[in-house]
């Protein structure tokens, strides 16, 4: 069963959504939850980064499994990989590399992964019209990005409770990290 | 141009394309001729399809992606997919049961 502020869904349902790896993992777990969630936002053609992509079939050794994840991530009625550009690329990839700096500099105790700074990268260009989902708001921190909404979903059969993000990324909580990064190298200077 | 005939001609395309890169090659080279108001009437028709411009991306090119899923299309999806979350966990299930006998022998 999904608790889910209905408010939110008109908030929500005319951006960019972006799943990360952790929540597709869960969406293609369980085939309860997976409607369900598609229900709320009906409309919705939901967004995969492409290194979101392949870390969902990075690993996946035995022929069936990789065949049946293949054929429910490139399902075009619910996903969309986003494109990857050889120019969007070389934006990515730089406010990645930015992204990691100011969260070492914030001297967080998770650090995000590759994957996770690249994803983080993307939604950072498509900032004023996007929103990514996690359940690992940890690797998409508090400094950087707002949270818009939560979604709890409860397993009943194991009474399991999971929490889901909507994040959306803060320019203005980026700007000030910047400037505090930029003021690292000036002060080495002096 | 105007906004049903535009509508009715997308439809067609769509219609005719066997992928969504066909469709979308199809569009690209349908949309050059487009002016910017007439790309977000496109937008206007998201019930029925959803418009994905490179502009929209930050891009500076304009080239239109469009990506149909009327309700019972995406309603079949949703059940195919079912399907494949079952058999993907009889498959873990089948793993583990093994992994289990081998153990215990």
């Amino acid at each position: 069963m999904i608790f889910f502020d209905d408010k939110k869904v008109f908030e929500i349902k005319d951006q960019n959504i972006f799943l990360d790896n952790d929540f597709l993992g869960i969406l293609f777990e369980n085939e309860e939850f997976f409607p369900e969630f598609l229900e709320i936002f009906p409309q919705v053609l939901f967004l995969i980064d492409p290194l979101t992509a392949f870390e969902f079939m990075r690993d996946i050794f035995i022929p069936k499994q990789r065949e049946l994840r293949e054929r429910f991530i490139y399902n075009d009625k619910i996903f969309t990989i986003a494109p990857n550009h050889h120019e969007n690329f070389e934006a990515i990839q730089k406010n990645a590399l930015l992204l990691s700096k100011i969260c070492s500099h914030k001297n967080i105790k998770s650090n995000p992964g590759i994957v996770d700074l690249f994803l983080a990268g993307r939604v950072m260009i498509y900032a004023d019209n996007t929103i990514l989902v996690t359940s690992n708001q940890k690797h998409f921190p508090r400094f950087l990005f707002d949270v818009v909404s939560v979604l709890n979903y409860v397993d009943e059969q194991s009474e399991n409770t999971r929490t889901f993000y909507f994040l959306k990324f803060n320019k203005g909580k980026f700007s000030n990290c910047y400037i505090l990064l930029d003021k690292v190298g000036k002060e080495d200077k002096k | 141009m105007d906004i049903d005939s535009l509508k009715t001609d997308v439809e067609k395309r769509m219609l005719s394309a066997k992928s969504l890169n066909e469709l979308s090659d199809a569009l690209t080279r349908y949309s050059s001729g487009l002016s910017d108001e007439e790309r977000v009437a496109i937008r206007g028709h998201e019930d029925e399809f959803t418009v994905f411009t490179r502009k929209k991306f930050g891009e500076r090119q304009s080239t239109l992606t469009v990506i149909r899923f009327g309700p019972e299309e995406r309603a079949r999806a949703i059940e195919e997919a079912k399907e494949l979350i079952k058999e993907n966990r009889k498959i873990i299930e089948r793993a583990s049961k093994e992994d289990k006998e081998k153990n215990n022998n």
